[in-house]
């Protein structure tokens, strides 16, 4: 282990997020309410730690890949926790677990509140949250990557310790180049969206915060109601399409950049998200059409909904606790599968059902010829032994997650459905689920215990497991242990 | 930021091509794409470089395209198969990349002048072992303070040594009085007091000058021994390790005019067979001695008389050996030991502070040769030259020599350099055309194909029109 390099990989961190809180706090100047204080405290506190870790001076700067994980898995918690604090400053939550619990779902981009009411924050805390979404939503480690110039080769590993899916990779040869493209076309999707939002008539500082929530494929709203609140077909439709773009790889978007339209339009995952949006839209739709007086009005909250869960977005427009069986089981299967990888969305992503699909279909064939050669691939690219494997793996670490979650969340006695769905919608990054935790309700019912086993969730579930049970390995903490 | 960048593809992630590869890929501005066909070899988690890995075969027409071959500046192909190399490069030639650079080792395969090469596509084929022995016969024929610059693929070289070493030959004396164009050399540059001066005709030297001379190897040497500066007796140098590299050795002390005896131990006979007939076709087996045995052995070394040796070099395939037994040579007195290290990283042997004389690394000579490459492209902005080296550049940066190559036609081609208004401060220094070496008089013209070295004094050179002055 480097302790010292991941110190202060952890401070350089630190400090962009002191510096990171400087937008909050020039809108809570702007707006009023008060709470600038909370956020001056949290700069300077954030910043001195930030400091006090970055002066550490390491031996060595390759980041072995066991550094790379444990410095993401530790600078995630440690970023929710100082982000956490103009939280507590503020005094608008009940306790500081509360606090934690809101800034781990922010940054996650899980857009899980404990909060019964988001109308009378003051806004400079509301638009932390929702910008916790953002920042959260391409990651804390690239946008350090894109950021310090002290940046090597070996930061690799941390782009693969962060990203999402099977096999994160480079879109270009350089890394900090790669970490620049993918935030430049994120700023610019961003920028497009809140154009948009405000064309659509929502007032500046909410096209802001939703602009924001939406890119991160997080949740926060500015409304109890979420973007049902605003009751505008325009802004609904505009979010719908976003969600479902901030959902796909956004390498693929590079290829647009690139001209190279063909290998965009034939990519396997983005097909299939395609697909599985479609049918999931049209399914709903006619579930409800019922319950909403036409198909037309069922289609607008179906699509809105559907686009919503499989980004991981979380955000409502209607109450689809109140919805039937089949829908209800329809977006579940949803949350836990999640968007593309390489997206600012959770789940398991749909990648890795791909690839498991195609290993059960050349096992199948194996059955029929026992030494039958054959082996995934996508995208006309071959998908190695290893990757199929690393990807069964994740299935079961998913799983395992879900079911030790769930018996520690039940200890709280709410009913299945809630127990089980606020560990799926912690897990995947959504936010709302069943039960209680429907759209229309939230978290403060759990108890302080099952808040802090949920925030691990989404945090574990963003960093997709791995960076957060390397944590678990004695000889990251003690010093020269083999395991 | 994005699209600005230069591309350059490696085919071949060996020694050599991993060396090149984490060279380029940390200077800013080159995107780096390796092509393997060893998955394998992209997990390293020990020094990774920043660059795209793509598996497969550099010469299939679908992996060199995503590779991206049809908009690359450079692709360098440095597989261990040379015919693999060679295809990759005419490939990824026709395909649209820019210039291309193939490792060829096979002696059999190496020609006399480049044009061949050009006319397949290849810019550049570089030689690692032939590379290596040029280095070493760097080192043998000059004492360890000159410092060498090589132009031209090593064809002309560029020495520094100081004045007060041989003081009765230039102190006081003009520059007319000493040097003529039939001694094959031309007195390039002078620095007095930390100031770098182009020397002309009436140029007077003084004791603590230290001089640079430009020419062709044999030249120099011819010009060193006239002044006195290297023996005129013998050399006796001892090579452990009959292969690639002691043959180009051989070949290049010979052309070099560095008189010496080589004893050369090898423990295979039949590389010693193989290596006793390739010098005898090519003449140059009358200064030379292949004794099969092994050079570890300390009896054989002292029966052929290691203490009487002027140099030593080591060159066996296992570095560990190389290492022992340079350290012997060194303990027995001879003054200089050359030690090849291939595999075991520079780094270590150095902090091991064995106190060994030079270590060469035939990986990072040749990986340094295709850096100096691009970083000629890279500097390239005017049409009419194709690679430019910036090798010298005095202390504080105002005098440097600069290598163009003539690929375009230009409006002064034909005129003789007389009639050419050149800038201030300008000096044509060699122009390497064909397998000529030209020190350029008033009447020489300047022609298409020619590689000119350039001295040049508070000049920004980016293209050969620039040395003329405007009117």
């Amino acid at each position: 282990m480097n302790r010292r390099l991941i110190f202060k990989s952890i401070g350089s961190i630190l400090r962009i997020e002191a510096l990171l809180m400087l937008f909050p706090l020039v809108v809570s100047l702007i707006y009023g309410g008060g709470d600038y204080w909370a956020f001056l405290w949290s700069i300077l506190i954030t910043f001195a730690a930030g400091m006090l870790l970055a002066s550490i001076k390491p031996k060595n700067r390759n980041f072995r890949t066991r550094d790379a994980f444990v410095v993401a898995g530790l600078s995630w918690f440690l970023f929710s926790l100082f982000g956490a604090l103009p939280f507590l400053f503020s005094g608008c939550f009940n306790s500081f677990i509360d606090c934690v619990f809101e800034a781990v779902s922010g940054f996650t981009t899980t857009g899980a509140s404990v909060l019964t009411s988001v109308e009378g924050l003051p806004k400079g805390i509301l638009f932390w949250r929702s910008f916790s979404h953002w920042v959260g939503g391409m990651g804390i480690l690239m946008f350090m990557m894109a950021a310090l110039p002290s940046i090597n080769a070996s930061s690799v590993n941390l782009l693969r310790a962060e990203s999402t899916g099977p096999s994160p990779d480079k879109i270009v040869p350089k890394i900090r180049q790669t970490a620049r493209i993918l935030y430049m076309i994120y700023i610019a999707l961003t920028v497009l969206l809140i154009v948009f939002l405000i064309i659509s008539g929502l007032p500046v500082y909410d096209s802001l915060i939703n602009a924001f929530s939406t890119a991160g494929t997080g949740g926060f709203s500015s409304l109890n109601a979420s973007i049902g609140g605003y009751n505008s077909l325009a802004a609904e439709i505009v979010i719908t399409i976003f969600m479902f773009l901030f959902g796909v790889n956004f390498s693929l978007y590079f290829l647009i950049f690139d001209r190279k339209f063909s290998r965009f339009i034939r990519d396997a995952e983005l097909k299939v998200y395609f697909g599985v949006v479609a049918a999931a839209i049209i399914i709903i739709a006619i579930n409800i059409s019922g319950l909403y007086g036409g198909f037309a009005n069922a289609l607008r909250h179906s699509s809105f909904q559907v686009s919503s869960i499989i980004s991981t977005t979380g955000y409502a427009t209607a109450d689809f606790n109140l919805w039937p069986t089949l829908s209800k089981v329809i977006l579940v299967f949803l949350m836990a599968s999640g968007c593309c990888a390489g997206s600012t969305g959770g789940g398991i992503k749909l990648i890795r059902f791909i690839i498991l699909f195609k290993a059960v279909k050349i096992e199948l064939g194996k059955i029929f010829h026992p030494g039958r050669i054959d082996a995934v691939s996508i995208n006309g690219k071959r998908i190695s032994r290893d990757i199929v494997s690393r990807t069964a793996l994740f299935f079961f670490v998913y799983f395992a997650f879900f079911i030790l979650s769930v018996i520690l969340v039940s200890i709280d006695g709410h009913d299945i459905v809630t127990s089980t769905t606020s560990v799926i919608a912690s897990l995947s990054n959504i936010g709302p689920g069943l039960g209680t935790i429907g759209p229309a309700g939230n978290y403060s019912a759990f108890s302080p215990f099952s808040k802090i086993v949920l925030s691990f969730c989404m945090i574990a579930g963003r960093l997709e497991f791995f960076p957060v049970l390397v944590l678990f390995v004695p000889s990251v903490w003690k010093k020269g242990l083999i395991k | 930021m994005v699209f600005s960048a230069m591309k350059v593809i490696i085919v071949g992630c060996g020694k050599i091509g991993y060396t090149i590869a984490k060279a380029l890929a940390e200077k800013k501005g080159i995107y780096v794409t390796v092509v393997d066909k060893n998955p394998d070899i992209f997990e390293s988690d020990v020094e990774p470089i920043d660059a795209i890995f793509i598996h497969g075969n550099g010469a299939n027409e679908k992996t060199l395209i995503e590779a991206g071959a049809k908009d690359a500046d450079l692709i360098v192909s440095t597989t261990d198969a040379d015919e693999l190399n060679v295809l990759c490069c005419i490939m990824a030639e026709r395909l649209g990349t820019k210039h291309s650079i193939a490792r060829v080792r096979n002696p059999e395969y190496m020609l006399e002048y480049n044009e061949l090469w050009k006319d397949l596509g290849i810019d550049v084929v570089i030689n690692p072992e032939r590379q290596t022995a040029r280095e070493i016969s760097k080192i043998l024929r000059y004492p360890a303070a000159d410092e060498v610059d090589t132009f031209v693929g090593g064809r002309i070289e560029m020495v520094s040594f100081k004045v007060s070493e041989t003081p009765g030959y230039f102190v006081g004396k003009k520059v007319s009085e000493l040097f003529d164009r039939t001694m094959g050399i031309l007195l390039a540059i002078v620095e007095r007091e930390n100031s770098a001066l182009i020397p002309y005709g009436d140029f007077v030297f003084e004791k603590s000058d230290t001089v640079r001379i430009l020419g062709r190897p044999y030249h120099i040497m011819k010009f060193l021994t006239h002044i006195k500066r290297r023996p005129k007796k013998e050399q006796q140098v001892m090579v452990i390790g009959g292969g690639r590299i002691t043959h180009y050795l051989v070949e290049l002390l010979n052309r070099h005019m560095m008189k010496a005896q080589i004893k050369i131990f090898e423990k295979d006979r039949e590389k010693c067979e193989a290596l006793f007939q390739t010098l005898s076709l090519a003449g140059l087996d009358n200064n030379c001695l292949i004794i099969h045995g092994d050079g570890t052995n300390e009896e054989l070394l002292i029966a052929e008389e290691i203490n009487r040796m002027d140099a030593f070099v080591a060159l066996t395939d296992k570095d560990e050996e190389n290492a022992i037994i340079s350290l012997y040579a060194l303990q027995t007195g001879v003054k200089k030991v050359v030690t090849k290290v291939n595999h075991i990283h520079l780094s270590m042997i150095s902090n091991l502070g064995l106190g060994l004389g030079s270590i060469i690394t035939p990986k990072n000579i040749t990986a340094n040769t295709v850096v100096r490459y691009v970083e000629g492209l890279t500097g390239v902005i005017g049409s009419n030259i194709k690679l430019m080296h910036r090798i010298f550049s005095s202390k504080d940066g105002n005098v440097e020599a600069i290598e163009f190559q003539v690929n375009k036609k230009a409006k002064y081609f034909g005129r003789p350099i007389r009639d050419l208004n050149l800038k201030k401060g300008i000096l044509i220094g060699c122009i390497s055309r064909g397998s000529d070496v030209i020190i350029p008089s008033g009447d020489t013209e300047i022609q298409l194909g020619d590689s000119v070295i350039i001295i040049t004094k508070n000049n920004d050179i980016r293209d050969l029109d620039d040395i003329i002055a405007a009117k």
